[in-house]
C-alpha cells in the first residue's frame, strides 16, 4: 500500500493500487506530470535546437514565414566558412592554450593544497579562517573588479591572459570549500598510518589522499573548465588586441559583423554555426562525464 | 600579557608544528586573500571617494561620489529599480520553478535522467553562445516566435525592443538557464528518506500535506543555499543582457553590472564606478543577512545539528 | 539663460571652405598633385613598427593598399612596418591610454575628448617643419576644426569633407508613387515622404521604413541644432545651450516619425538591421532615407552596387519656419598621436603620407571618402559614385555652416540626448522637460570631468 506518485525512488517501484478512487487520482496526476513535463522540457530544449537548425540554413531558409523547423537542403559548410570568417582557430587556441588550461592546472593544484590544509591537519583556528573562505565565496566580484583592473595595468599585464590566470595560483575559495568537503570523509587513520611511516605532509596528499579523490577532482577541473571556457566579463575588460580573443569574445565580435547587413550574407547561420561550435565542448564533456557533472552539482548543494 | 603567555603555553610541540604546517598549506590562498580581496577591497573603498579616470592622477572628493549617486543622478535610481525587479522575480521564480522541476523529476519517472540532462544543459552552454541564440529567437523581425504569430497574422511581440517587455524576456532567459538548480535539489529531494513519506502516508498525509510538511522541511537548507547564490548571481548579471540589449531600450536593461562596467570601463569613471561597487556590496550584504535571518524560521536542520 | 548665437568665430571659419570650393569650382582642369617627398630623412635602422587605431570598419581594405606602396615604404623607412587596427573603438584606446600602452596614433576617436585629457600631442612644430603637409591646402575649416586654442591636436586627414546631406533611395520613392526628382527640403515634407515610404503587413509589423531620423548624423546635437537654426555649444565661451526652445522643437520633430512607424519597432528594427552600423539598413533596403554625408554615396556604391545606384541627395531638412535653409557640417578626421606612444614620428609620417595624392585616391575610389585638400579636389569625378553630385556641385550653395563636434563632451551630450529623446518618443517626457534635463547632465559631466 505505498503508491505514491511524488514518492522518492531511484528504481521504479512495482505499481499496484488500492482503490478506484485512488487508482484515478494517480493516473490524472500521472498524465498531469507528462503534460508538463514534455512541453516543458521541449520549451528547455528548443533554443539549442534551434541554434543548430539555423545553423544548418541559407538566409532564405533564415527569412522565411513561417520559421523553418526542419532545414532542407542542408548547408553543413556554414559551420566552415562561418569558422573562417574570423580567425575562430586562433580564438580557440587562445581559449585552451592561455586561459582555460593554465586556469585549470593552477587553480586544481593550488586549492588541493589549501583545501588539504584546511581539512588534514588540525591546527588552532583552522576553523575560524575557514569561516573567511566561505564568507570570500560570497563576495561580488563586482568589489574587486575595479581595483584588480588599476592594480593589473598598474602592473603592466592589461591585454594578457595574465590576470585571468595568476590569481589561480592563490586557489578559489569555492573549489577550496568543494575539496575540503571531499577530504574530510576520507578516514583520518589513513594519514596517521603515514605519518607514522614518516610520510611527510605533501607526500600525504599527493600519493594517498589525491589517488582516493580523482573524481572530486574531477569534478571541480570540470567546473573550473566551464567557469574559464565561458567567461565573457573577464576577457572583455582585460583583452583588446583581436588576436589574442578567446571564443566568447569572437562569437560577440561576429554577431556584430553579421547583423551588419551589408557586410556578408548568410550571417545568422554563421552565427549559430560558430556559437554551436563553441558551445559543442561543454555539450559533448556533459555527456561523456554526465555522472561527474550530476555528482558534482549535487555536491555544490551539501553544505545548505 | 598574561594572556598571550597562557595561550601560546597552550601548546603543545605538536600542535605548533600542525600550526606551522596548517599555515604552510593554506598560505596560497592568505596571500590570495590579502592581494585579490582585502587590498582591492580597502582600495575600492579609497578610489570611491575620489574621481579617477586612470590618465590623470586620482583627486580626492569626500563622499560627492556617494552623494551625487544618490541625490543627483539620472541613471542610478532606474538602475537600482532594473535590478531590483530582475533580482525579485528571476530569483523566486526561477528557483521556484527549479524546486518544482525537481519535484516533477523525483517521481516515478521514464527517461528521468533524459529530461534531467536536457533541463541542466542550458546551464553550461556558453552564456555568450546561448545569448546569440535568445537575441535571433526574440527577434522583432524574423525570429521564430514572431515568426509565427507573424504568420497567423497576429500582433508580434517586442521581446527586447519594449521596456516593458526587455525585463521578463531576460527573466525568461535566466530561468531557462536555471538546470543547476533542478539539479542540486533533486540531489537533496533523493536524500529524503523514503520511510518519511510511507509514514505520512500511512498518517492520511494527501500528496500536498507531504510536500507541505515533508518535502519543503527537509529540503529548506538547500532552498536557501539556492535562494542566496542565486541572489548573487542576479544582483551581478552581466553577459545575456549586455549581448541582448546593451541595456535598452530606453535603459529597461540597465542594471547593475552593466552601469558599473559601462561607467568604469566606458567612461573610465574609477570613482564613481568603485562607489557603486561598494554600495552593490552592501546590498548583497544586507539582502543576504535578511534571508539568513527569516531562515531561522523556515529553514530545517534536521541531524545535521 | 541661453541666447541663440551662431558665432561669428564658426562663420569665419567655415566661410574658409566656401572659398575655398569656390576656387575648385572655377579650376575644373586637375590641379597640381602634390610631391610626395620620398624617403628623405633619415632611414632608420632598427626594424621599428608604428601602431595606427581607427574605429572604422571599412577602411582597412585601403590602408592595406596603402601600406604595400613604394612611396609610402619608401616615407616611412624600409625597416619600418604599419601595424594597423580598424574598427577599434574610443573605449579600447582609453583603456590602452589608461594601461600607458597607447598606439602611436588614432583616429575616428572621440579626439576633443582625449584632448582634454591630456593625453595626445599637439602636433604644431610637427606639421610646421613638415615639407608634405601645407595648411594653405586643406580646407579652411577642416584644418581650424583641427585647433583648440593654440593647440592643432591632430593632424587633419584620411576623410574629412561635407557632412549633412538627405540621401534617398530613388527607386523606392518612385513605387510610392512620390517625384524622386522633387525631394522634401523640410521636416514636413520629409514626413509625407516618410508616411508613404514606411511598408507594414497586415500584422502592423513594419517591413520598411521611411527615415530613421536619427539614423548616421542624425542622431548628433550638432545636426538638430543646426537645423533649426541653434548653436548649442558655444566655442569661444565653452558653454552649453542645449536648454532651449530649438532643440525640443528638433526633439518633437524626430519624435513624430518614430511615433508613426512606433518606437518597439524602430527598436526591433535598429537591433537587427544594423541601424547602430551606418548605412546598414539603407543598404538592406529597409530603410529608404538617409541623413549622412557625401560618403553615403561611396560607401553604398562599394557596399550595395545595385543599392547604390538609385541613390540620390539633396538637403538635409530644415523645419518649415526656416525654409530655404540649406546646413552644412564639416570638421576634421585626424590622426592624433598619443604621448605615451613608442613612435610619434612615425605615425605623423603616416598623417602627412596620407595627404599625398595616391593614398588620396586609394581611399577615394576603396572606400569611397574625401580628404579636403584644395588641390586634389578638383581631380575627383563626381559621377563616380550615385549622388555625390549633389555635394560637389553644391557647395556655394550652403547657407547655414556649422564645424561638427567641437565640444569636449560632444560625445557624452549625444548618449545623453539618445537616452532623453527615446523618453520623449515613448512619451514619458516633454522635448522641454528633455532639453532641461540634457543642459543640467552635460553642465554636470563637465564638473565631473574636471574640466
Amino acid at each position: 500500500m505505498t503508491t505514491i506518485a511524488s514518492e522518492s525512488t531511484t528504481r521504479p517501484v512495482p505499481r499496484h493500487y488500492r482503490d478506484t478512487g485512488n487508482r484515478w487520482q494517480t493516473v490524472l496526476l500521472e498524465v498531469f506530470k507528462y503534460a508538463v513535463l514534455i512541453p516543458l522540457t521541449l520549451s528547455f530544449a528548443f533554443p539549442l535546437y534551434w541554434m543548430i537548425s539555423s545553423a544548418l540554413k541559407v538566409d532564405s531558409q533564415v527569412y522565411t514565414m513561417p520559421p523553418i523547423l526542419l532545414p532542407f537542403p542542408v548547408h553543413p559548410e556554414n559551420f566552415i566558412n562561418g569558422w573562417q570568417i574570423l580567425p575562430f582557430t586562433q580564438y580557440a587556441v587562445n581559449s585552451v592554450v592561455f586561459y582555460t588550461v593554465p586556469a585549470v592546472a593552477f587553480t586544481v593544484l593550488s586549492s588541493t593544497i589549501v583545501a588539504y590544509g584546511f581539512s588534514r591537519i588540525r591546527w588552532p583556528g583552522r576553523d575560524t579562517i575557514f569561516w573567511l573562505v566561505v564568507m570570500t565565496m560570497m563576495l561580488p566580484w563586482a568589489v574587486t573588479m575595479v581595483p584588480l583592473f588599476i592594480t593589473f595595468k598598474w602592473l603592466g599585464w592589461l591585454d594578457t591572459y595574465r590576470p585571468l590566470v595568476v590569481p589561480a595560483l592563490f586557489s578559489h575559495p569555492y573549489i577550496v570549500f568543494l575539496l575540503r568537503q571531499f577530504f574530510m570523509t576520507l578516514p583520518e587513520e589513513l594519514s596517521d598510518a603515514a605519518r607514522i611511516d614518516g610520510a611527510s605532509e605533501f607526500g600525504i596528499l599527493f600519493r594517498i589522499i589525491l589517488p582516493l579523490t580523482k573524481p572530486a577532482l574531477a569534478v571541480v577541473a570540470l567546473f573550473r573548465f566551464l567557469w574559464a571556457w565561458n567567461d565573457y566579463l573577464g576577457p572583455l575588460i582585460y583583452l583588446r588586441d583581436e588576436n589574442r580573443y578567446p571564443l566568447a569574445l569572437g562569437i560577440e565580435q561576429l554577431s556584430r559583423r553579421a547583423n551588419d547587413v551589408g557586410n556578408f550574407s548568410n550571417g545568422i547561420p554563421y552565427l549559430m554555426a560558430v556559437s554551436t561550435l563553441v558551445a559543442l565542448p561543454i555539450i559533448v564533456t556533459f555527456f561523456f562525464a554526465q555522472r561527474t557533472f550530476i555528482e558534482g552539482i549535487s555536491l555544490t548543494g551539501m553544505k545548505g | 600579557m598574561a594572556a598571550s603567555t597562557e595561550k601560546v603555553s597552550r601548546y603543545t610541540p605538536q600542535e605548533w608544528r600542525n600550526l606551522r604546517l596548517g599555515l604552510l598549506f593554506v598560505s596560497p590562498w592568505a596571500l590570495g586573500f590579502l592581494l585579490f580581496t582585502i587590498y582591492p577591497l580597502l582600495s575600492s573603498l579609497y578610489y570611491s571617494l575620489t574621481r579617477y579616470d586612470l590618465l590623470r592622477p586620482p583627486v580626492f572628493l569626500g563622499a560627492k561620489n556617494y552623494l551625487t549617486l544618490f541625490f543627483d543622478d539620472p541613471h542610478f535610481w532606474n538602475v537600482m529599480y532594473n535590478t531590483l525587479f530582475y533580482v525579485g522575480l528571476s530569483v523566486p521564480f526561477g528557483v521556484g520553478a527549479a524546486f518544482i522541476i525537481a519535484n516533477m523529476l523525483n517521481s516515478r519517472i521514464v527517461a528521468r535522467s533524459f529530461f534531467r540532462s536536457v533541463i541542466y544543459v542550458p546551464s553550461i552552454v556558453p552564456a555568450v553562445a546561448s545569448a546569440m541564440v535568445w537575441q535571433f529567437l526574440m527577434n522583432v523581425q524574423y525570429g521564430a516566435v514572431n515568426g509565427v504569430l507573424r504568420y497567423f497574422g497576429l500582433p508580434i511581440i517586442p521581446f527586447l525592443s519594449n521596456p516593458g517587455w526587455a525585463k521578463p524576456s531576460l527573466i525568461l532567459v535566466a530561468i531557462w538557464a536555471q538546470g543547476a538548480a533542478v539539479v542540486i535539489f533533486l540531489a537533496a529531494l533523493q536524500d529524503v528518506p523514503r520511510s518519511l513519506y510511507e509514514a505520512a502516508t500511512v498518517d492520511g498525509a494527501n500528496l500536498w500535506h507531504r510536500f507541505r510538511n515533508v518535502t519543503i522541511p527537509l529540503t529548506s537548507p538547500i532552498i536557501l543555499f539556492n535562494l542566496i547564490m542565486g541572489l548573487i548571481v542576479a544582483f551581478q548579471e552581466f553577459t545575456v543582457p549586455w549581448l541582448l540589449t546593451e541595456g535598452g531600450p530606453m535603459n529597461s536593461t540597465e542594471f547593475y553590472l552593466i552601469h558599473l562596467y559601462r561607467n568604469a570601463f566606458e567612461y573610465l569613471r574609477m570613482g564613481k564606478a568603485s562607489a557603486l561597487a561598494w554600495i552593490l556590496f552592501l546590498i548583497i550584504v544586507v539582502f543576504s543577512l535578511i534571508i539568513f535571518k527569516s531562515s531561522a524560521r523556515w529553514v530545517y536542520y534536521g541531524g545535521e545539528k | 539663460m541661453t541666447m541663440q548665437s551662431i558665432s561669428r568665430r564658426d562663420f569665419l571659419r567655415t566661410s574658409g571652405l566656401v572659398a575655398g570650393s569656390a576656387a575648385l569650382a572655377a579650376c575644373a582642369a586637375p590641379g597640381p598633385a602634390p610631391a610626395a617627398s620620398e624617403g628623405n630623412d633619415t632611414m632608420a635602422a632598427e626594424p621599428q613598427t608604428i601602431s595606427w587605431w581607427y574605429a572604422w570598419g571599412n577602411l582597412d581594405p585601403a590602408v592595406e593598399s596603402i601600406s604595400q606602396l613604394e612611396s609610402f615604404k619608401a616615407h616611412i623607412g624600409e625597416n619600418t612596418t604599419l601595424d594597423y587596427r580598424g574598427s577599434t573603438n574610443n573605449e579600447a584606446v582609453l583603456t590602452a591610454l589608461a594601461a600607458g600602452d597607447p598606439p602611436d596614433g588614432g583616429s575616428n576617436m572621440d579626439y576633443p575628448g582625449l584632448w582634454s585629457r591630456g593625453v595626445c600631442l599637439p602636433v604644431n612644430d610637427m606639421v610646421d617643419s613638415s615639407e608634405i603637409i601645407d595648411p594653405n591646402e586643406v580646407v579652411d575649416a577642416v584644418w581650424q576644426g583641427g585647433f583648440y586654442g593654440a593647440d592643432l591636436i591632430g593632424v587633419p586627414s584620411i576623410e574629412s569633407f561635407l557632412w549633412y546631406g538627405l540621401n534617398y533611395n530613388a527607386q523606392h520613392v518612385e513605387e510610392a508613387g512620390l517625384d524622386p526628382d522633387d525631394p522634401p527640403l523640410t521636416w514636413e515634407g520629409v514626413m509625407e515622404w516618410h508616411k508613404e515610404l514606411s511598408q507594414f503587413d497586415d500584422g502592423g509589423n513594419v517591413l520598411r521604413i521611411g527615415l530613421d531620423p536619427i539614423d548616421a548624423m542624425a542622431g548628433e546635437p550638432d545636426f538638430i541644432a543646426t537645423s533649426y537654426g541653434h548653436t548649442w555649444w558655444n566655442d569661444e565661451e565653452q558653454t552649453f545651450h542645449l536648454d532651449h526652445e530649438l532643440m525640443a522643437q528638433g526633439i518633437e520633430t524626430q519624435a513624430e516619425f518614430f511615433r508613426f512607424i512606433g518606437p518597439d519597432n524602430f527598436a526591433g528594427l535598429r537591433s537587427v538591421e544594423g541601424q547602430g552600423t551606418w548605412g546598414a539598413a539603407f543598404n538592406a533596403e529597409v530603410q529608404s532615407m538617409i541623413i549622412e554625408g557625401y560618403w553615403h554615396a561611396g560607401e553604398t556604391t562599394i557596399q550595395k552596387p545595385e543599392v547604390a545606384v538609385h541613390n540620390r541627395a539633396t538637403w538635409a531638412p530644415v523645419p518649415a519656419f526656416r525654409e530655404g535653409a540649406k546646413i552644412m557640417a564639416t570638421g576634421p578626421h585626424m590622426v592624433q598621436i598619443y604621448r605615451d606612444g613608442k613612435n610619434p614620428d612615425g605615425i605623423f609620417k603616416v598623417a602627412e603620407f596620407l595627404h599625398t595624392e595616391e593614398p588620396l585616391n586609394i581611399i577615394f575610389h576603396e572606400v569611397g571618402w574625401i580628404m579636403g585638400i584644395q588641390s586634389w579636389l578638383p581631380t575627383i569625378d563626381a559621377d563616380t559614385f550615385p549622388g555625390l553630385r549633389f555635394y560637389i556641385d553644391n557647395i556655394e550653395e550652403v547657407t547655414d555652416w556649422i564645424v561638427g563636434r567641437r565640444s569636449p563632451i560632444h560625445w557624452f551630450v549625444n548618449t545623453q540626448l539618445w537616452d532623453l529623446r527615446e523618453q520623449v518618443y515613448r512619451d514619458l517626457i516633454t522635448p522641454q522637460e528633455a532639453v532641461t534635463e540634457l543642459q543640467k547632465r552635460a553642465e554636470d559631466e563637465w564638473e565631473a570631468q574636471g574640466l
